[in-house]
């Protein structure tokens, strides 16, 4: 019984319900106190719930909010960072010069490994009723890489979300070259993958060992403080990568 | 670089994923100067100041969130989305927050431009310098109470401030039986916003906050799962992350945590009722 009730207030949540069913369902509540009550304490927990989300949001917002002022400080000051930077920098060349301390490295493709997320799943929403890029999405849902390769890249004219997940399949099978032109194209492009793009393709090179591209990009990230990868890119760049 | 790493569904996607791409997609739509621009501009034309405009960006975002979550986001864009949340929310903070109200009125009378065209118009048709004192400052009282009662829908609060004072002078006119101002279809009756509701509504906020937390730890655990995010986790996945033996125990927990809390707020309001009209 509670069973039932219990599916009716999730499908009423849910929104599930027809404007009659609806009707039907505020009804019965008006007679049955075990479904009010249930209604209540579903209202109450989501409520709860709710002003715990937004008070650590609130918090959320002070903390991004001083990481803005961080960055608008760091390109403020810039000339004195460098030079602090770069007396640093002389600083710890002539200690491991005259002490020879040894500086633990990561290799760039470990750390790029590590930092990469897959994308969820595109789904069908776009490129419906291309048989080879569904047929890709099945095989990417299943991380049957390969799969999505061979089916997406026979597709003529790709739009730019196919493009995007091609490169991450190509990036999930080693390919860095095929990945990174992949991204490099949509990262100049004017799709919505640029600034995703951007990121995917720094990590692009770093897994593939290219360490001048890799700087070049990180710069060009860099050049953005409203990039959303800004943070990302110069906490990828703080790390001693061994190439 | 003009270009958008989210498409409104990514946008979504990301939300509903939770973890790190659900902050990344928040603190993308935090940071975005489009969108703070548009709320800041409509708080400011309501009236208010860039301050109140953060304030209400702020529970712009916390709302588009939580409609995502629950899966009740129905607005066709984002922008429409801040658009008009932008204008609900300031007019819903006017009720309640009487420093914000009394800011609107200063920023109103500082401003002379304004004053001096009211008194013109009213000394145009019929009135004497003293009736254009007395409209203005009546003006002010009814936007007061208009605000305080949810009758200022948003928009620029200054055409609105105007617009109270023309009615007045027309209704003295007819009142006095004399030549009468044309109407301008500009009706404030509608109430849009329940100003008892909007109260209650900052009560409830700190008392949920407060009986949540009375909860035992592994019960906030086990809400926050449930309830975060609509259908994230299965009850047999909530078994598994709390270390149940099936969904069959989850579920009967769940109850019981459901039922606690509750039972912790009859403690407070036994009278508390839901408006049952979602």
């Amino acid at each position: 019984m509670e069973q039932d009730n219990v599916n009716k207030v999730e499908s009423y949540f849910r929104d599930e319900l027809t404007p009659g069913e609806k009707e039907q369902f505020l009804k019965e509540m008006d007679e049955n106190p075990e479904l009010e009550r249930l209604y209540s304490e579903y209202m109450l927990s989501m409520e709860a719930i709710d002003q715990q989300v937004e008070t650590e949001l609130r918090d959320q917002f002070n903390e991004w909010e001083g990481n803005v002022e961080n960055e608008k400080s760091k390109v403020r000051f810039m000339p004195i960072i460098w030079k602090v930077a770069a007396t640093l920098i002389l600083l710890a060349v002539a200690y491991i010069v005259f002490y020879q301390v040894n500086i633990e490295t990561t290799s760039g493709d470990k750390l790029a490994l590590s930092e990469y997320q897959l994308p969820e799943s595109p789904g069908s929403t776009m490129g419906d009723g291309n048989a080879q890029w569904s047929e890709g999405i099945r095989f990417f849902e299943s991380n049957d890489f390969n799969g999505a390769v061979d089916s997406w890249s026979a597709i003529e004219n790709p739009n730019p979300e196919m493009q995007y997940y091609l490169a991450h399949a190509y990036f999930n099978i080693g390919d860095y070259n095929e990945a990174a032109n992949l991204f490099q194209a949509l990262s100049e492009g004017n799709s919505v993958y640029g600034y995703s793009s951007d990121w995917y393709l720094l990590l692009t090179y770093m897994a593939n060992n290219q360490q001048n591209d890799f700087n070049k990009q990180l710069a060009r990230i860099s050049d953005d403080p409203t990039h959303p990868y800004l943070e990302d890119a110069l906490d990828l760049g703080e790390h001693e990568i061994e190439w | 670089m003009n270009k958008e790493p989210y498409s409104k569904q990514q946008l979504f996607n990301a939300i509903l994923t939770g973890g790190n791409e659900r902050d990344r997609a928040l603190k993308y739509v935090f940071q975005h100067k489009h969108y703070r621009a548009m709320v800041e501009d409509i708080v400011i034309k309501g009236g208010g100041n860039e301050e109140h405009g953060k304030m209400v960006f702020n529970n712009c975002v916390i709302l588009l969130d939580k409609l995502v979550r629950r899966k009740l986001f129905k607005t066709e864009s984002i922008d429409e989305f801040f658009e008009s949340e932008a204008k609900t929310d300031w007019c819903r903070e006017l009720i309640t927050n009487n420093k914000a109200r009394d800011y609107v009125l200063s920023n109103i009378t500082s401003d002379k431009e304004l004053e001096r065209k009211i008194h013109a118009v009213i000394v145009s048709n019929s009135g004497s310098k003293e009736d254009a004192r007395d409209t203005y400052q009546n003006g002010l009282i009814q936007i007061d109470s208009h605000m305080k009662e949810g009758k200022f829908r948003g928009g620029a609060v200054k055409g609105f401030f105007y617009q109270v004072c023309y009615n007045l002078w027309r209704n003295e006119l007819k009142r006095a039986k004399m030549a009468s101002l044309p109407e301008d279809g500009f009706d404030i009756s509608i109430n849009t916003l329940d100003p008892q509701r909007e109260l209650e509504r900052k009560e409830q906020k700190i008392l949920f906050k407060k009986i949540f937390n009375q909860l035992g730890e592994s019960c906030q655990k086990i809400l926050r799962l449930k309830f975060f995010i609509v259908d994230q986790y299965s009850m047999d996945e909530i078994a598994e992350i709390m270390g149940f033996k099936n969904g069959q125990i989850a579920s009967n927990t769940l109850s019981k945590c459901r039922k606690q809390l509750w039972e912790a707020l009859q403690q407070f309001k036994p009278t508390f009722a839901w408006n049952k009209i979602m």
